[in-house]
């Protein structure tokens, strides 16, 4: 007899429908699997027919083809487990056949007969039709964020042949939680002195301006990069599904609730390989951490740190906002829309020596400001030093501004940007400036005047012009943009003073 | 690590080593940077011998003093030495910076690599005259320096001198009494360490009322071999240098020569013939110097001399309340931007906007993310 019913696998961050088919027929006893699978997904076989043992099932005792359509994909992972089960007990007549066609199913199979939960089953479920959909119970909310399917959680193998039979009702679709309430996670007010950074940061948010903190260890790089994620707004709903879906397909923790609404903040070790941050994988294709920061913030510490490749390999998707991974067999375009915040020493020394006593030999010095490639450095609107507080800030000050005061201000900017049809002011392309960014005389004059005595390169006065434009967004302040802009613009990208002061001793380091 | 220090910051490193005067400080800058400079030295300290030597073939002195340079800077804490300098409100800054007084130095040998000062550094502005002589003097020359320096203080010209007992001081009381131009002293020591201890209330007085100069670094011991040197700064500050008495080879004959050897005029006051403590005084007018016999011949002498042309008003435009303050904020030794908006409270976009104010009016300078004060005596006459 023939049975069908559908499943989905996982290609990158986007789901395969696959169709299961499954003959039980005369001839020698056996059980094969066809279409595609690769090894992981051949271990179907062991677990599918324990799992119908235990489950007080028969496992038929003939000849048993499965076949998973379309055939020119290769499938990988566990989540055609369940389906190929049921096709066989369909085909073996110990479930009604229609009952089967009718509805998909996703998961993986225990021994026991337990349905566990798989990576990625927002993808899967997206990529199915519609109509009823069982899933393991521990997938039920996530199955629920695309929409316009009836979600069936299930526990066993067991309740689904009965369920199936008729014999017990329809499991209940899954309750969503309302969203929690706001997780807090550090907030700006925690940070004391560094004007200059919590600047840069807010001007990063509301304008999506890549960032370059330079600054001696212990001067709050790291602690000012982990509080970008705060101040910027909460997801969109396409945003948060498509974050949330990259998240399920990586095997990532997901909220309660299911939907990611909180941008993302990924921090990566800077001895992280090309594939662990770009993404990809020889056949099964996982999403990298430029893709799981997509919608938030990737932060690289120690950026010169990170091989030369890594580096260079972000270049493209910074540019295009995905990632396209080709290889022999399998070819995946994945979001990688991030908010790029690196930070680095001013020389390598660190904290070796003692303070004011940098070990640092000039040849040392060249091949630490090697290693950042000028076409990566220029994809940074914001380069900042950021010196150690000087100590009377970190005790007396007052505690700095919140949050939730910046994110009010991000806002409204970004609201700004929209309003002129930009998802941020730094995506501005090259032919727009002028008319998007128009100058005062003022703030021309300024800016030709920097040019002229070299303080701004060709290249860095578009930067400098879409920079101005976000800082005049940050102050409800309508275009032309005046001088107070554009001079700022230009102090928040300066040539950072530690690798300037690197440059005299090696030349020309930071494009300005 | 000490990338967030200005260059500034390893000049005052350098000249804080043992037996550092203005000559080696001089040959220890023309090596490079003073941050390579000082990399250098704490890396053959923490070294072995073998980078010792070829550190001795770089520096052009004797190897015993280059190995005690190494161990000193190893143990050297730059940034606190620097932030001592700052808490105690000593504005610095180097031969290149904004505010290096350059008219005063253009025709010295060997001019300071850095010059250190408590009090107002705008009291270099405008005609400035050194009144110079013996620690040892008699009644008559303690009575002549405390008038002349009234005088010339009255007659809108600043005084320059030495700070030292005797003839020094009284003409440093002089300046004080008569509340007119203020008081330049030149010291030997570090800004902070009074000598003699006698005038500790002197030296005070002089930096509330006017300028305190040296080129050694806080803490430095007043050194015997420091005064000579010393004395050729004096030369340079005086348009005109007036001898009130000194003895046949006392230290303000060689401030006298140090000043003819520049083209400086120089003037002498007579004394009695049989007193020791004029003796220098007669050898210069023997030499041919002029005399002095009161304050209009020193005017005189001053009157042909460029000191009198120069401006000594404000040309530059008003700085405005707030741009007052950046200027408070910024004070005398080079910062960055995050330390003047710390110290201001304002927005960075008012601060950068007064910041560019200000150096288009000649009140700042701004060079590679560093903003520093620019002096009015800076201004050419």
């Amino acid at each position: 007899m023939l049975a069908t019913t559908s499943s989905a696998s996982l290609v990158g961050t986007d789901g395969l429908a696959v169709t299961v088919e499954a003959h039980v027929g005369p001839g020698l006893p056996g059980f094969t699997v066809v279409g595609l699978p690769d090894t992981s997904c051949r271990e179907v076989r062991d677990r599918a027919r324990a799992a119908t043992l235990c489950s007080g099932l028969k496992w038929p005792n003939q000849r048993t083809t499965v076949n998973l359509a379309p055939s020119a994909e290769r499938k990988v992972g566990s989540s055609l487990d369940l389906a190929v089960a049921m096709v066989v007990l369909a085909a073996s007549g110990q479930v009604p056949l229609d009952a089967v066609a009718e509805v998909a199913m996703i998961g993986e199979l225990g021994l026991d007969g337990s349905v566990r939960p798989v990576p990625g089953v927002v993808a899967m479920v997206a990529a199915l039709g519609g109509g009823r959909v069982i899933v393991p119970a521990g997938s039920a909310i996530e199955a629920s964020l695309p929409g316009g399917h009836q979600v069936v959680p299930v526990d066993t193998l067991a309740e689904i042949v009965a369920v199936l039979r008729g014999r017990i009702r329809w499991p209940k679709p899954p309750v969503i939680p309302g969203p929690q309430a706001g997780s807090g996670g550090p907030d700006l007010a925690d940070v004391r002195g560094n004007p200059v950074a919590r600047r840069a940061l807010e001007v990063a948010a509301a304008g999506g301006h890549n960032l370059l903190m330079v600054g001696p260890p212990g001067s709050g790089k790291t602690m000012l990069a982990e509080r970008l994620v705060s101040v910027l707004p909460p997801l969109d709903d396409a945003t948060a599904l498509e974050v949330t879906r990259v998240h399920s397909a990586a095997g990532q923790r997901l909220p309660v609730s299911g939907l990611i609404r909180r941008p993302p903040l990924r921090a990566p070790h800077h001895g992280a390989s090309g594939v662990a941050v770009i993404g990809g994988g020889s056949h099964h294709v996982r999403p990298g951490e430029i893709s799981l920061a997509s919608g938030g913030v990737l932060f690289l510490d120690e950026l010169p740190e990170f091989s030369a490749a890594v580096l260079d390999a972000l270049r493209t998707p910074l540019e295009e906002g995905v990632v396209r991974i080709a290889r022999a067999h399998v070819r995946a375009t994945m979001p990688a829309r991030f908010l790029l915040v690196a930070a680095m020493n001013p020389c390598p020394c660190g904290a070796a020596g003692g303070p004011g006593q940098c070990r640092c030999t000039p040849a040392a010095l060249a091949r630490y400001a090697r290693r950042l490639s000028g076409p990566l450095l220029d994809r940074f609107d914001l380069q900042i030093m950021v010196p150690v507080p000087d100590p009377a800030a970190l005790f007396d000050a007052a505690a700095g501004e919140s949050s939730a005061a910046v994110a009010a201000r991000v806002a409204d900017a970004r609201r700004r940007a929209r309003d002129r049809g930009l998802v941020c002011n730094a995506r501005i392309d090259g032919a727009a400036v002028d008319e998007l960014a128009p100058l005062d005389d003022d703030a021309r004059a300024t800016l030709q005047q920097a040019v002229a005595s070299h303080r701004l390169s060709a290249r860095g006065l578009r930067r400098v012009r879409t920079l101005a434009l976000t800082l005049a967004d940050l102050s409800c302040h309508e275009p032309p943009l005046g001088r107070i802009h554009v001079l700022e613009a230009m102090a928040l990208r300066q040539a950072p003073v530690g690798v300037a002061a690197g440059s005299a001793d090696t030349g020309n380091v930071v494009a300005s | 690590m000490d990338a967030d220090l200005p260059d500034e910051a390893f000049l005052l490193a350098l000249a804080s080593l043992p037996m550092v005067g203005p000559a080696r400080l001089a040959r220890l800058v023309a090596l490079g940077s003073p941050r390579r400079t000082w990399r250098r030295l704490v890396r053959a300290g923490g070294a072995h011998e073998v980078s010792q030597r070829a550190l001795t073939a770089a520096f052009p002195t004797p190897s015993g003093l280059v190995a005690s340079w190494a161990s000193a800077a190893v143990l050297f804490d730059v940034r606190d030495c620097w932030r001592r300098h700052g808490d105690a409100g000593v504005g610095l800054c180097s031969r290149w910076a904004p505010a290096w007084p350059a008219e005063a130095f253009v025709d010295e040998p060997v001019p300071p690599e850095l010059l250190l000062w408590r009090g107002d550094i705008d009291a270099l502005a405008g005609a400035r005259v050194a009144v110079v002589g013996t620690r040892s003097c008699t009644r008559y020359g303690l009575e002549l320096a405390y008038e002349l320096g009234g005088d010339l203080a009255r007659h809108g010209v600043a005084v320059v001198s030495g700070l030292a007992a005797g003839i020094d001081a009284a003409v440093h009381r002089g300046v004080i009494d008569s509340g007119g131009a203020p008081p330049i002293a030149v010291v030997g020591s570090g800004p902070d360490v009074v000598y003699p201890r006698r005038n500790a209330g002197l030296w005070d007085q002089v930096v509330a009322n006017g300028l305190l100069v040296t080129e050694a670094p806080m803490g430095t011991r007043p050194e015997a071999w420091r005064f000579p040197q010393r004395n050729r700064i004096i030369a340079a500050l005086g348009d005109v240098v007036v001898v009130v008495e000194s003895h046949k080879r006392g230290g303000a004959v060689i401030t006298a020569r140090h000043a003819m050897a520049r083209g400086r005029s120089v003037v002498a006051m007579p004394g009695s013939l049989r007193s020791p403590a004029s003796q220098g005084c007669h050898d210069l007018i023997a030499d041919g110097v002029g005399v002095c016999r009161d304050t209009d011949d020193v005017l005189l002498a001053l009157g042909m001399s460029p000191g009198a042309r120069r401006r000594a008003s404000e040309d530059r435009c008003q700085p405005g309340e707030r741009g007052q303050q950046v200027l408070d904020a910024v004070g005398w030794q080079p910062v960055t931007l995050d330390a003047v908006v710390g110290a201001t409270g304002l927005p960075l976009a008012d601060v950068v906007v007064l910041v560019d104010d200000l150096v288009a009016a000649r009140w700042l300078a701004h060079s590679g993310g560093w903003i520093q004060r620019v002096a009015r005596s800076n201004m050419s006459p």
